[in-house]
């Protein structure tokens, strides 16, 4: 939209069934990096413009991993890691190590913007392996939208190593 | 379409009396029978 431009809104009821009041709200923005809304041109907006947190100031992503990363080891974990899934049936494997026994684990995804996960745009798969690569825990939409969060304990004998595989949509059945 | 993500990961050491990672509950030790469990899940 431009300055100054005409735009028009048009109300229907969804069904015949209903009829009474309603109150309508419209609100403009001008698009901008660090608004913490995803506009076309940014790859992230955290709604900072803090370099290191996974999202540049330019509201460019700081990609962490590096493809191929479809097959074990897979990427070390640091915080911040951003991966990217492309294509949808993507798969990213991403080493953790397990300081100790005892240990308990709690892994989420999450967009860089616009909340929701990527307002619903982004739905992905978290599986937590252990070092033989039997699958601990996974889930699928536990967290902030379609995001996913999943929780695995460490079982004596601890594994070194745990293996979370993040995919766009759930494995087939 | 690519889509990026981020991925945090929360580790605690059940028995350290601090409640992290997937814990319920640290009450600084690893007995059961005293209403955190040995896996620091609420009992």
């Amino acid at each position: 939209m431009t300055d100054g431009q005409t735009v028009f809104i048009l109300v229907q009821s969804h069904a015949d069934v209903w009829d009474g009041a309603y109150s309508l709200s419209a609100r403009t923005r001008v698009p901008a990096c660090g608004d913490g809304v995803l506009d076309p041109g940014e790859e992230c907006d955290d709604q900072n413009g803090n370099a290191g947190d996974g999202c540049a100031p330019g509201c460019t992503v700081e990609l962490t991993e590096v493809e191929p990363n479809d097959t074990p080891p897979g990427n070390p974990w640091a915080y911040p890691f951003v991966g990217a899934i492309d294509p949808s049936n993507d798969t990213d494997l991403v080493s953790v190590s397990i300081p100790g026994s005892n240990y308990s684990m709690l892994v989420n995804t999450f967009d860089l913007g616009g909340g929701y996960c990527g307002q619903g745009k982004l739905d992905s798969f978290l599986v937590v392996y252990d070092g033989t690569f039997q699958s601990l825990a996974s889930d699928d939409d536990s967290g902030d939208g379609l995001c996913a969060s999943v929780s695995a304990r460490t079982s004596p004998p601890a594994p070194t190593t745990c293996a979370c595989r993040a995919r766009r949509r759930p494995p087939r059945t | 379409m690519t889509f990026f993500y981020l991925l945090a990961i929360e580790m605690d050491q059940c028995g350290n009396d601090n409640i992290g990672g997937a814990e319920q509950c640290d009450d600084g030790n690893t007995l059961s029978g005293d209403g955190c469990s040995s896996g620091c899940m609420i009992e």
